[in-house]
């Protein structure tokens, strides 16, 4: 690998960015076709360089607060976490296998005391239809952003304010109140604070994931043989499991946390989620269907941000980048594969 | 090649071979390659071919298939040699490549592809990095990264190209540590004194 002599990887490079920069003259086009037919291994050293390029657009996934240092370090972090347990976990969103495989997930017992609370007085109920978003302020200036399809009730009394999320996801902006914390109940998890911002998923048959954006917040998970509690701090991920008997926990660079309140800007973030995940994900927001039928394209995976009131460009993007063709029908929008068959290799 | 479109190519070859490269140049590093070819010689050959195969939808995995034209790459450049040594030919191929046989595919995950991709970007130098994230993640054009980065938009295109040249570097031989090291002791307060003052 004497750079001295293939120097073809540095001129395709600067080819690329001058492709990049601008569209070419018509004597940059002449000049580029010339060396590209000068020999093949410009060529190919052309298309490296563009397949590069392309790979770099994925760093959009990332959103604009990505921040490399930060990524480097929390590189270094997860790994000391447990690069298997990060593995298991399609992030951000998807149903992935539970199976923490006795991973070493850095379990922090704060307290084995129960904090759950019955709701005793009936509270007002709050909901959003399918592809409704809404922003609402409650007594105490704290706000709860709800996203689609989500069903919460609000109790406040005089030395606790209690949320049930029975379906759906929100962030919740609590303001600080050390005599009144503020409890929501999720499924099998119970998450309490004093004040802070975090969110909370629950969409039935998957398990609770409580993401601290801000502050500190615990994390109950109901048990028969005493209820286990976690603490999480910003930035911290806490997966309560349907039948797993633990909180598992994880750390997520910040750009991660933002992605994964995309759906505030009217987006959904994806990585590497599967196709049947990512089609799941777009029925919870109305707007139209994505049907996989072929089980092995519905297995691919996909990553980036999209628009969810257009599940019709997702399947078109996802198409395109898998190699598969986007069909739609009425409001279906069909990913299969491509139809016409050119070559024989 | 008339019918292949080189956008679409290039995605597919990132996805497709780029993660396969770094195996395919550690298990090339232990090949004698007759003299006058280099591992980036060959693939750089690859590349070509990969482009001018009009339906690579066959190609069922593509590491193995592309150690396939590796070898055949090898074996075309010593037929051709000067003097046409049928021990090189036989050499190679009993000692070279015969623990090469195609193995079961290496899965690269999306995700780890991302990872790596995110890791390789972050360890970029000063201020190729702000300009290859202010272009890929923002969006914004060469003027608008040149008037942010107080550079020239000639230079702007001159550090994408390095950013281009770097990330091959290092996604296509596997982003060794050597390269992380050297890379964090670079000091690398401009993207974020740049990109930081947005506000969040």
């Amino acid at each position: 690998m004497k750079a001295s002599k293939n120097t073809a990887d540095d001129t395709a490079a600067g080819w690329v960015a001058l492709e990049d920069a601008r569209a070419l003259s018509r004597d940059q086009q002449a000049e580029l076709d010339r060396w590209l037919g000068e020999d093949s291994r410009h060529f190919g050293a052309y298309m490296r360089a563009r397949a590069v390029m392309e790979l770099g657009q994925r760093m959009k996934a990332f959103g604009t607060s990505f921040d490399p240092d930060e990524y480097r370090q929390g590189h270094v972090a997860d790994q000391a976490i447990s690069a298997e347990a990060f593995e298991e976990v399609s992030l951000v969103r998807g149903r992935a296998k539970w199976a923490w495989a006795g991973a070493a997930i850095a379990a922090c017992l704060v307290a084995v005391m129960a904090f759950s609370v019955p709701l005793s007085a009936p509270g007002t109920m709050h909901q959003t239809a399918v592809g409704e978003q809404r922003e609402m302020t409650l007594a105490d200036a704290s706000s709860i952003s709800m996203n689609t399809g989500t069903q919460l009730e609000v109790a406040y009394d005089d030395d606790r304010r209690f949320v049930r999320l029975s379906e759906g996801e929100a962030i919740f902006n609590v303001e600080r109140d050390p005599s009144r914390p503020f409890f929501v109940e999720a499924g099998n998890a119970t998450i309490r604070v004093l004040g802070t911002v975090f969110s909370v998923r629950h969409i039935p048959g998957q398990p609770v994931e409580v993401i601290v954006h801000e502050g500190r917040v615990h994390v109950e998970r109901e048990q028969f043989f005493g209820n286990i509690v976690e603490e999480l701090v910003a930035n911290e991920r806490a997966i309560v499991g349907l039948d797993d008997a633990k909180i598992a926990q994880d750390i997520l660079p910040e750009s991660r946390v933002e992605m994964s309140a995309a759906w505030i800007d009217g987006m959904i973030a994806f990585e590497d989620v599967s196709l049947a995940d990512a089609a799941a994900e777009f029925a919870r927001y109305g707007n139209g269907r994505i049907r996989v039928d072929d089980p092995e394209i519905a297995r691919q995976t996909i990553t980036g941000l999209f628009d969810s009131k257009d599940p019709a460009g997702f399947a078109k993007a996802a198409a395109l980048s898998l190699g598969f063709q986007a069909r739609q029908e009425g409001a279906i929008n069909i990913i299969e594969r491509r139809t016409e068959v050119s070559g024989n290799r | 090649m008339t019918n292949i479109n080189l956008a679409e190519r290039a995605e597919w070859l990132a996805r497709y071979a780029l993660p396969h490269e770094p195996v395919l140049r550690h298990r090339m590093s232990f090949w004698r390659l007759p003299t006058g070819l280099e591992i980036d010689d060959i693939v750089q050959e690859i590349y070509a071919k990969l482009t001018r195969i009009e339906d690579v939808s066959a190609i069922q995995s593509p590491g193995n298939y592309m150690l396939t034209m590796a070898r055949n790459i090898v074996l075309g450049h010593i037929r051709r040699g000067e003097i046409v040594s049928i021990k090189a030919l036989e050499d190679f191929e009993r000692f070279d490549i015969a623990d090469d046989a195609p193995g079961p595919e290496q899965q690269v995950s999306d995700r780890q592809q991302l990872d790596r991709l995110a890791r390789a970007v972050s360890d970029l130098p000063e201020p190729s990095r702000s300009a290859f994230l202010l272009r890929v993640i923002d969006g914004l054009s060469h003027q608008e990264i040149g008037l942010r980065l107080k550079m020239s938009e000639n230079a702007i295109q001159k550090n994408i190209a390095r950013s281009i040249k770097k990330l091959a570097d290092f996604l296509g031989r596997g982003g060794g540590n050597a390269h992380r090291q050297a890379s964090n002791d670079r000091t690398s307060n401009e993207r974020k004194n740049t990109r930081g003052d947005e506000g969040q």
